[in-house]
């Protein structure tokens, strides 16, 4: 299959003596191009399940496959790999390389891929465009706003043509003119056939650009729920 | 991520971390400076020595050593006796220089021969060994390096060459105004005597012109066969027959008695080749004879700056270590605080072995950049030091120093190789702590 299946997703941690599962079991499916928002309080788990979709960390137990790799499996190169090719990660604090300029930002993820100098600049150049940050180029993220540093990162995370978008709370630092901005970008990216995945405390915010929802609850998946597309249109609209 | 772009972000790593960086080179620097000023040093003295004496003549000559050079050498050596009883031995006298010159490959032969002798100049004299020398020695340190008047002509006319020393102790000061100065040599000989109420001897005194003064040489220069006051061969070898002091003198009587004649303490032979000096050194040792050439000592010789030289650049390889933990310092809190940015790179695909490589590219740069200038400044070291060690040497007489420094490719390059190696290793550690960090809890904490 194309799309990712995580199939009684565990992970748990030690901590003085007692054994936390912050994942507890979780078992869902994203399909290729679908939009999934993941909602739930602080500590339900939510940053936890993005790392493991993100390969950043391991599952304890459970499976997590995506485009039929098993990330459980995966060798530490292998995951580097699927960092740099198959998925990209837009953070809340946006994490960028505070020494490097929007366009090297954006490249870096490409020279990790291995991709050729020449070829970067001209991705990386697309990418700002399509994030109109054209013109902001050679600053650095000191010298752009909240939003213009979302934005990079959000060029960033595609500049390997990634088959998913990850993205933690990406509106949680953004004001709201500057997070719909945001999910602008992301409803584009949609619309043109990209898969993503955001985990998000604003429901409400995001209920206008997902496909659907899954809520996360002390670490077990506690109920999913479809968007309507009239309600999504209706309010998009708004 | 190709090794380029791995360049890229160390060198602008180090360069956002500028005054961290130069203080992490300057240690490299100041170990590397050392370094290469000891074993520089060390490398020096070797040259001056071996070049001294790998003179070609010096590889196709070799001594025939008398019986009692012969002991002393085999008491150096400590080995047993392995001459053959002194009464078949043959005797190291004319005839014996006569049958070792008809020897295939042989050049020429020429008796060494010394003996003590006063030397007087208005009253002042200076007991001293004279040596008698043919015009084989003149290309051979030290009579090579005589910068004041010349080495003697010919094997005979009573021409002196004077050392230094002499020359002040006679008088002259400075040295060259013994230049044309006529000087005596006393010296006491053997002779008949009609009552025993006579002493057996009488001194003559024979005047010399002064035509030459050796200057004074380092140790390095010196050549340990040959030195000390010089007058021509055929001048020397009459009062050597007749010399009368202490053993000189009763291995003379003894020898006189015995009908042997007086044996030379040792003869020079001069070979054609390296080739001939193997078989006629052979031949010779063949009939009892004791022999010594100065290849034999090179190996020692080698071997003991070999030794300084190790020791040398261990001192300065401490230097190094303490650098290299330096270094390993800097790139241990550079990996603190950089955990952010290396969460962050891990997190977009940068790859253990990524992180790895910018680390230790980054202590190679240190290494490289601290290297190259410690050789420069280890070179401008030797150069200052050079100066004052000539000035101090000036001060005491000795007016030609040689280059006591030296910087063989091998110390150039090798130094930079080791700079950069040092550095390398110890960039390991914090380069596989940078490669270890975790992402998730590096971005959390950021």
């Amino acid at each position: 299959m194309t799309g990712l299946r995580a199939e009684n997703l565990t992970r748990s941690y030690t901590l003085g003596g007692n054994t936390i599962n912050a994942l507890d079991g979780v078992s869902f499916e994203v399909r290729s191009g679908e939009f999934l928002g993941i909602v739930g309080r602080s500590g339900s788990g939510k940053s936890t399940l993005l790392n493991l979709l993100a390969g950043l960390d391991r599952p304890t137990s459970g499976f997590l496959w995506i485009d039929d790799r098993n990330l459980g499996e995966m060798t530490p190169a292998e995951l580097a790999w699927h960092r740099q090719r198959a998925v990209g990660i837009v953070f809340q604090s946006f994490h960028l390389v505070p020494t490097m300029t929007a366009r090297e930002n954006v490249e870096l993820a490409m020279a990790f891929a291995g991709v050729g100098s020449g070829q970067r600049a001209a991705r990386a150049s697309d990418l700002l465009d399509t994030v109109s940050l054209a013109d902001r180029a050679t600053h650095l993220p000191a010298e752009l706003s909240g939003g213009e540093q979302q934005r990079v990162a959000i060029a960033r995370a595609l500049a390997n043509s990634p088959g998913f978008l990850l993205a933690d709370e990406p509106t949680g630092n953004l004001d709201s003119s500057t997070a719909e901005e945001i999910l602008g970008i992301f409803q584009n990216l949609h619309a043109q056939g990209h898969t993503l995945i955001c985990v998000t405390h604003e429901k409400e915010l995001f209920s206008s650009y997902v496909d659907r929802f899954i809520r996360l609850s002390d670490g077990r998946l506690d109920s999913e729920e479809n968007v309507e597309s009239a309600s999504k249109n209706e309010s998009a609209l708004l | 991520m190709p090794w380029r772009d791995v360049f890229q972000i160390a060198f602008r790593s180090v360069g956002q971390a500028r005054l961290r960086f130069t203080l992490t080179c300057l240690g490299v620097l100041i170990a590397i400076a050392t370094l290469v000023a000891m074993v520089s040093f060390g490398a020096g003295l070797r040259e001056q020595t071996v070049d001294n004496l790998e003179v070609r003549e010096v590889f196709t000559s070799f001594q025939i050593l008398g019986s009692g050079r012969a002991q002393t050498l085999r008491d150096y050596r400590e080995e047993e006796s392995s001459e053959t009883n002194q009464t078949e031995r043959p005797s190291l006298n004319e005839s014996l220089v006569k049958r070792v010159s008809q020897l295939a490959g042989v050049v020429s032969v020429q008796e060494d021969i010394r003996f003590p002798a006063r030397l007087e100049r208005n009253g002042k004299s200076y007991l001293t060994r004279i040596r008698g020398a043919g015009p084989h020695v003149a290309p051979l340190s030290p009579y090579s390096k005589i910068t004041q008047g010349r080495f003697l002509t010919g094997t005979q006319g009573r021409e002196i060459v004077l050392t230094v020393r002499v020359a002040r102790r006679l008088g002259f000061d400075p040295p060259e105004t013994s230049l044309g100065q006529t000087i005596d040599v006393l010296t006491d000989r053997l002779r008949r005597v009609e009552s025993e109420d006579e002493l057996p001897f009488e001194t003559v005194r024979i005047p010399f012109d002064v035509v030459g003064v050796l200057p004074r040489l380092l140790v390095t220069q010196r050549n340990p066969f040959y030195r000390g006051v010089v007058i021509p061969l055929d001048e020397a070898r009459p009062l050597w027959k007749q010399s009368l002091s202490g053993r000189s003198a009763l291995t003379a009587v003894i020898s006189q008695e015995q009908g042997r004649g007086r044996e030379f303490d040792s003869v020079d032979v001069r070979v054609k080749d390296l080739v001939s000096l193997e078989n006629v050194r052979k031949e010779v040792e063949s009939w009892g004879l004791t022999t010594f050439a100065i290849a034999d000592e090179m190996k020692r010789i080698q071997e003991a700056f070999m030794i300084l030289e190790v020791i040398l650049s261990v001192l300065g390889t401490i230097a190094l270590v303490v650098a290299s933990l330096g270094i390993a310092n800097v790139l241990v809190m550079s990996v603190l605080e950089r955990r952010k940015v290396i969460g962050i790179m891990k997190a977009i695909g940068g790859t253990d072995a990524d992180v790895r490589r910018i680390f230790l590219v980054e202590a190679s740069l240190a290494g490289l950049l601290g290297g190259l200038l410690g050789l420069l400044a280890g070179w401008g070291l030797t150069r200052i030091a050079s100066v004052f060690i000539v000035r101090y040497f000036a001060r005491n007489g000795i007016l030609e120093v040689p280059e006591l420094f030296a910087y063989p490719v091998w110390l150039l390059a090798g130094a930079v190789a080791f700079a950069v190696l040092f550095s390398l290793l110890s960039g390991v550690l914090p380069a596989n702590r940078a490669a270890r960090v975790d992402p998730v809890e590096a971005l959390r904490q950021g």
